[in-house]
């Protein structure tokens, strides 16, 4: 240990001999100057003092200019030196912190594990980590676990967005990226290890481009010297981890990052499942008061596809919704409405005629009945004939759990929902309106894609079509695929025909409902459901 | 970092403070022993004499050899005057006794009554180490004298003069009768006179005025024993002498004493009084220091008067076309005169005009310049026969410099 501190005084000493020559030569200037005005005549030592506000002033700003010009031309601007280091136990965020993305976690506590017991692995002739890639959606909490390995490693972290190295001069970026790693290695001399972190690794990590024209230059100067500093690590010499982190599709990283001895190590951090989303809401309903009552799986079921940080997002919000309704503590409801406020964006009453309100709620509602009775798995979480953004109505659904694969059943389902507002406004007033044509244009889309390209049409044409040079095919098959997608519509259409026929009743039903209170929750629409006897698609 | 800055700013400014919080370097009481230490440490001049008189400070250094063989100021000597206006430079300006102005004067002793005056205003050494005006500003400011002081040779040829009565000199045989009685009265050979006190006054550049208290012995011829009565041994005398060092062969221009024989009878002339009478045209005394305290009034008179010779002598145009011939100030009443004679080289019709114009303009200028204020007007007179003499007040004066009264309009008043 006493080896160690040596290290980090002599450490500290090299990096702020600048600073410490600066100070020094600032204070024996400082004591000459004192000393010379005394043994100056008192005429000259007022006069010079006399004159030291200005002299300060243009010193300073003789000084700053300098060290603007310095700073934009040779150093790439004042945001060069923002790396910033923090000790492993000043970062400060737990292992216990990290909730959500357990198995993400499982895999990064290995990292820390090999961090820990470097020189055991050393010993047993291991192959010391040197890069750790996280890749996955943004605010899955990747900076989070990076801070959580270097507290649990208990070394310091220096963390850079990968934007903050990229500037329009050739050079700088590499420039910034070698003062990064000599700074990471005064701290592994002095703290046995460090982590660097750079976030958004893509914006430094992309594929590199050669252009004749010389664009590019900067990004692949930048990861050039990445490349070079990482190589550099040598494993006697220091114990720097770069951990980087990336939304963007891997295939999107140069392939020299991605090979071993780099970032060796790959952590896929999507966003929570259920049980996930569950801690994410318990964890950060804790930070504020909230009612007691509140039912945390509910929450988490309505937050499907939700990250971590949209969740934090939606607490804090609810929280201020809260604070704006005077209320002392957060309930369903707030929560609840930050997630549309989110979700869906702030409403916008527009000042519609009585017929054209009937119409938005007879569409809305077709779509909501459809929804409600055919679609196997989206809930309705709420329908409005309120108008947000572009839309005039919405019928807001929610899938009841994570799915990742799409049947022909959900598929058809989907194109009905769509098809739902048409069928209803034709039933109705017996014309339509041009509000459908986003419905059809989805509609059309999925159905096309069900013939064209995953094989679900009736007529058993199985393959992509898609991927075939449209002058390839034959206009008879063209014709006979184009027919299968009208005859799914079709299909769709006589189906949801027939329910809205059958559950008419319920329809008009809520369209009154809506046209009396504008819009209706999932409680609200639920209980109306429940009244007629009627219960969700059997799943 | 703002907070790092703010603290060692007020560090600094603590520190600098500190350093202020002493006392002037020369103080009051020192004044007189600074500058004659700092003569002697830093120059190795340890004959400078120093003497303050209300607020004018007088600096006396008498040097051996002021002038050369061709009597311009000596190179070396120009540095020890230089040496020691430095040094009192340095410390009237970090004293705090309030002078106003300085005198210094060096003396030849070689070359008795040559002496160098430098006569300036304290506040102008300030602004011009402050850079508040220029150093050609400043020298125009100042007042130089060079030249051959009447009082200082006189006094040294009256003394002269005494010696070679009380040797009996053949040179002076002829002037003996002037001291009466007792050349009339006293055996030859037997006469003694010892000075007592001499006062002068400066007549002129050439002329001084010298009033001499002796006190005379003598053994009275045969026949004249009876003015033993009158004038006992070592009876107390008083002369009036007018020297004129132009006169360089003999000096000694006229003879007065008290005592006179007229009608018969022994006379005798009030010679104080008529001394008293006479006004002393400068301002050094015979010690090399001011005779009374300097004041604003009379400085800047005889600065503008300086600076009016300096102008027709330096400006081209007017260099060309005028000669000066004398050009003096002084303030009388509140009156600020100015008496010239300026003859023109090229007469015109416009000359007179010129002239005045001119010198009322630098007297105006100099005037704002100080800021002077207590004077009521200024007259300025051509002194040559049927000279033209123009008066202004205070205001016409301010108001001829802002260019709002013209020329013209004051001639013809």
């Amino acid at each position: 240990m006493p080896i160690l501190r040596l290290r980090r005084f002599k450490m500290w000493l090299m990096m702020h001999w600048v600073k410490l020559s600066i100070i020094s030569v600032i204070v024996l200037l400082l004591i000459l100057s004192v000393w010379g005005l005394s043994s100056l005549e008192s005429f000259y030592r007022h006069l010079t003092i006399a004159q030291m506000p200005v002299s300060i002033l243009m010193a300073g700003i003789h000084a700053g200019i300098f060290v603007f010009m310095y700073m934009t031309f040779f150093r790439g601007g004042f945001a060069g030196g923002k790396h910033k280091a923090l000790k492993g136990e000043s970062v400060n965020i737990h292992w216990n912190d990290v909730i959500g993305i357990d198995e993400a976690k499982e895999e990064a506590w290995e990292v820390v594990q090999l961090i820990r017991d470097r020189k055991l692995l050393l010993k047993i002739g291991g192959r010391i980590l040197r890069g750790l890639l996280m890749v996955g959606p943004p605010g899955c909490g990747k900076t989070y676990l990076a801070k959580a390995i270097a507290t649990e490693a208990i070394i310091p972290f220096i963390s850079m967005s990968g934007s903050e190295f990229t500037e329009i001069f050739v050079g700088v970026g590499a420039s910034r990226v070698r003062r990064l790693f000599k700074k990471a290695r005064f701290l592994a001399y002095g703290y046995g290890a460090c982590i660097v972190f750079i976030d958004e690794l893509d914006a430094i990590g992309r594929k590199r481009s050669f252009s004749f024209m010389g664009g590019g230059q900067e990004t692949n100067s930048t990861q050039n010297q990445l490349l070079v500093e990482m190589d550099g690590l040598k494993e006697k010499d220091c114990n720097i981890i770069v951990i980087g982190a990336t939304n963007a599709a891997e295939g999107v990283l140069d392939e020299a990052l991605l090979r071993p001895g780099r970032f060796d190590r790959k952590i896929y951090i999507d966003r929570p499942s259920l049980q996930g989303r569950e801690k994410v809401f318990e964890y950060y309903l804790k930070k504020i008061k909230h009612d007691k009552d509140l039912d945390v799986g509910r929450l988490a079921r309505k937050a499907v596809y939700k990250t971590p940080a949209e969740i934090d997002n939606i607490i804090k919000e609810a929280a201020l919704i809260a604070t704006r309704n005077k209320k002392d503590i957060v309930s369903h409801k707030e929560i609840s409405e930050a997630m549309e406020r989110i979700d869906m964006g702030i409403k916008h009453k527009r000042q519609m005629t009585k017929e054209e309100r009937e119409m938005v709620a007879f569409h809305e509602t077709g779509h909501l009945v459809t929804m409600y009775i055919l679609h196997p798995t989206e809930d309705v979480f709420k329908a409005s004939i309120i108008s947000r953004k572009e839309t005039l109505g919405a019928v807001y659904g929610q899938p009841r759990e994570e799915l990742y694969t799409r049947n022909k059943e959900r598929l058809l389902a989907d194109i009905k929902v769509k098809l739902g507002g048409y069928v209803t406004e034709k039933m109705r007033f017996g014309t339509t309106s041009d509000g459908v044509a986003s419905d059809f244009k989805g509609a059309m889309m999925l159905a096309h894609a069900m013939v064209w390209k995953v094989g679900m049409s009736e007529a058993g044409y199985v393959g992509d079509y898609s991927v075939i040079p449209e002058s390839q095919l034959s206009e008879t098959l063209k014709e006979k695929l184009n027919d299968e997608t009208g005859k799914i519509i079709n299909a769709c259409l006589k189906n949801v025909e027939e329910l809205i026929k059958k559950e008419w009743h319920i329809v008009e039903r809520f369209v009154k409902e809506l046209l009396e209170k504008d819009e209706l929750e999932y409680d609200e629409i639920e209980e109306i459901f429940k009244e007629y006897g009627k219960s969700h698609y059997p799943t | 970092m703002s907070t790092c800055l703010l603290r060692s700013l007020s560090i600094i400014l603590f520190l600098i403070s500190l350093s202020s919080c002493d006392k002037p370097t020369y103080s009051k009481e020192k004044v007189t022993q600074s500058i004659i230490k700092l003569c002697k440490d830093e120059y190795n001049l340890d004959n400078v004499q120093v003497k303050i008189i209300g607020s004018t400070l007088g600096v006396y250094i008498p040097l051996e050899g002021l002038v050369d063989s061709e009597l311009k100021l000596n190179r070396e000597s120009g540095e020890k005057i230089e040496d020691v206006a430095l040094s009192m430079h340095r410390v009237i300006m970090s004293t705090d006794r309030p002078l106003k102005f300085y005198t210094l004067t060096a003396r030849d002793t070689k070359t008795v009554g040559v002496e160098f005056i430098l006569t300036g205003f304290v506040y102008d050494v300030v602004r011009v180490r402050l850079l508040d005006i220029s150093r050609g500003e400043y020298h125009k400011r100042i007042l130089r004298d060079f030249k051959f002081n009447p009082m200082v040779a006189g006094e040294a040829k009256i003394k002269e003069l005494f010696k070679a009565l009380n040797e009996d000199s053949l040179l002076i045989q002829d002037i003996k009768p002037l001291f009466y009685p007792i050349y009339t009265i006293g055996k030859k050979g037997s006469q003694k006179l010892t000075v007592v006190d001499i006062s002068s006054k400066e007549m002129s550049d050439q002329e001084a005025l010298f009033y001499i208290k002796t006190k005379e012995y003598y053994e009275p011829q045969p026949g004249y024993e009876v003015y033993r009565a009158i004038f006992p041994a070592g009876f107390d005398n008083e002369y009036l002498i007018l020297i004129n060092i132009a006169m360089f062969q003999n000096p000694i221009k006229e003879i007065v004493p008290k005592y006179f024989y007229s009608g018969a009878e022994i006379r005798q002339r009030d010679l104080k009084e008529t001394f008293d009478s006479y006004k002393d045209m400068g301002y050094i005394g015979i010690d090399g220091f001011p005779e009374k305290d300097l004041e604003v009034g009379w400085f800047i008179s005889e600065q503008i008067a300086r600076r009016i010779k300096i102008l027709f002598q330096e400006d081209n145009a007017l260099k060309e076309n005028f000669t000066v011939n004398t050009s003096e100030g002084s303030i009388n009443n509140g009156i600020l005169q100015f008496e010239f004679s300026i003859t023109s080289n090229k007469p015109s019709e416009k000359d007179k005009e010129i002239i005045f114009s001119e010198i009322l303009k630098h007297a105006g200028k100099v005037i704002h310049r100080y800021s002077f204020k207590d004077f009521e007007g200024i007259e300025v007179v051509d002194s040559r026969p049927k000279g033209e003499k123009v008066y202004l007040s205070k205001d016409d004066l301010e108001r001829f410099r802002r260019g709002r009264v013209k020329i013209q309009d004051l001639m013809t008043q």
